[in-house]
């Protein structure tokens, strides 16, 4: 891990960092205007990303000088000028972990960690296509599988829940089979 | 192009879905008949998902407000559900432009979202801002990252920029309401760090992205499958696990788990 202090984070990762945990205090009443302007019409702690203009230059990095940096990436953000204190070497940021546990007993973590009943509720569905299929109709199906022996080639449709077997028709939309959800072991 | 979702005039924007308008990108004439439909399909996916995450955000906003959280974090939370709605009208603007013609919005996705039914009642919000905020909206931006990493036509990056501006703020509620929790919220969130990126992680993996050895679509923002899986892991690494640690969690157990390459699945 990358929690050591002498260990450098990759550019994009140290600006990512900074941008979402570093400077999340920014949202926070009394941190300056960016809450006011964000939640009223204007720009927002974020302001700053350069949508127009997605190869400015990043802002200076907080990280060791000698760090370079990418300039293909967007700075995703990050905090104005007057940016509260949390502006800070980012090695400093973050709290050094102790050191690794035993390997046995964290195979044994893992593995009870997995078998926990609660590593295997659904995550929260993401922004991102996750097995979708859509066509000029506008139709869209989603799958949202957490059971990992299932294919994600399958043909399904997202209901509350799970996941409803369904197959193509002729217009390439996926349309329910079963009527019966899909249950999560 | 109008917008079929409601964007708030009050919203980030001012009414308007992004910030600047989206580049015409001539370029995209020249394109493969056949890439152009599959960039559409993709963006017009993504608008059905940012519009289902719209009703992540009401919750998020609905645990914020019950846990009587501070109203920067309340305040921006309302607003990042008609960010989402931003975020599909946007995704769809940019799909009917790859289609060529005008895209009509694609059916609503049910949503569905984590119960926590083995946490107290008392502890669900803040599973439910953490959950969303911390870990879903921060691989959300390390996947954004990664898009842009490879994106070089102008409609892509801009869009992906604009996203990107959205999600980094969407984590920030997550971080900021972190560091603002009491003790004994924090030791009761402990118990559940591991669970909750393991269920978190493995819908991202389960992304499912089309078949481009040539990588073709990358350029357009689309990384290779391999590509996703790393900024996925690297966002773990990099991102989540120093982020709780920042916030006085113990995350000996998260990176016990990131050693063995954090499978969410038992072998």
């Amino acid at each position: 891990m990358n929690e050591r202090p002498d260990v450098a984070q990759p550019p994009r990762a140290a600006r990512l960092f900074r941008s979402l945990v570093v400077s999340s205090g920014l949202l926070l009443t009394g941190c300056g205007s960016t809450v006011v302007t964000s939640r009223a019409t204007g720009p927002a702690a974020s302001d700053d990303v350069p949508s127009g203009a997605p190869d400015a230059p990043a802002v200076p990095v907080d990280a060791p000088a000698a760090a370079p940096v990418d300039a293909s990436v967007v700075a995703p953000l990050d905090a104005p000028v007057a940016t509260p204190p949390d502006v800070q070497v980012i090695a400093a940021d973050v709290p050094v972990v102790q050191d690794a546990m035993p390997l046995v007993d964290a195979q044994a973590l893992v593995d009870a960690a997995l078998a926990d009943a609660r590593s295997q509720e659904i995550g929260w569905p993401t922004t991102k296509g996750v097995f979708c299929w859509g066509n000029d109709a506008g139709v869209v199906a989603c799958c949202r599988h957490v059971d990992s022996d299932d294919s994600p080639s399958r043909c399904c449709a997202a209901v509350p829940g799970g996941c409803a077997p369904c197959e193509p028709d002729d217009a390439g939309a996926c349309v329910r089979t079963d009527a019966a959800l899909w249950e999560r072991p | 192009m109008s917008a079929p979702y409601p964007v708030r005039a009050d919203g980030r924007w001012s009414g308007r879905v992004t910030r600047r308008a989206l580049p015409d990108d001539p370029s995209l004439a020249a394109l493969p008949r056949d890439t152009r439909d599959v960039l559409a399909r993709l963006w017009q996916c993504q608008a059905a998902t940012e519009h289902r995450v719209a009703t992540s955000f009401e919750r998020v906003h609905a645990a914020l407000r019950a846990r009587g959280a501070d109203a920067g974090l309340v305040d921006v939370s309302a607003r990042a559900v008609d960010d989402e709605f931003r975020h599909a009208a946007l995704c769809l603007d940019v799909a009917s432009r790859y289609a060529g013609r005008a895209l009509g919005a694609p059916a609503t996705l049910p949503h569905a979202a984590p119960a926590h039914a083995d946490a107290a009642a008392g502890l669900r919000p803040a599973l439910v801002v953490l959950g969303q905020c911390a870990l879903n909206e921060t691989f959300a931006a390390a996947y954004l990252d990664a898009c842009l990493e490879g994106a070089t036509h102008p409609l892509a990056r801009a869009a992906l920029a604009e996203l990107l501006s959205d999600e980094v703020d969407h984590a920030r509620i997550g971080w900021a309401f972190a560091a603002t929790l009491d003790d004994e919220t924090r030791g009761g969130v402990q118990e559940w760090l591991l669970p909750l990126a393991i269920a978190n992680l493995r819908m991202w993996q389960q992304l499912s992205l089309p078949e481009d050895p040539a990588g073709a679509l990358v350029p357009h923002g689309v990384p290779t499958p391999a590509r996703v899986r790393r900024a996925l892991l690297e966002a773990l690494e990099a991102l989540v696990i120093p982020g709780f640690a920042r916030n006085g969690f113990e995350v000996r157990g998260l990176g016990a788990w990131l050693a063995q390459g954090a499978p969410t699945a038992r072998a």
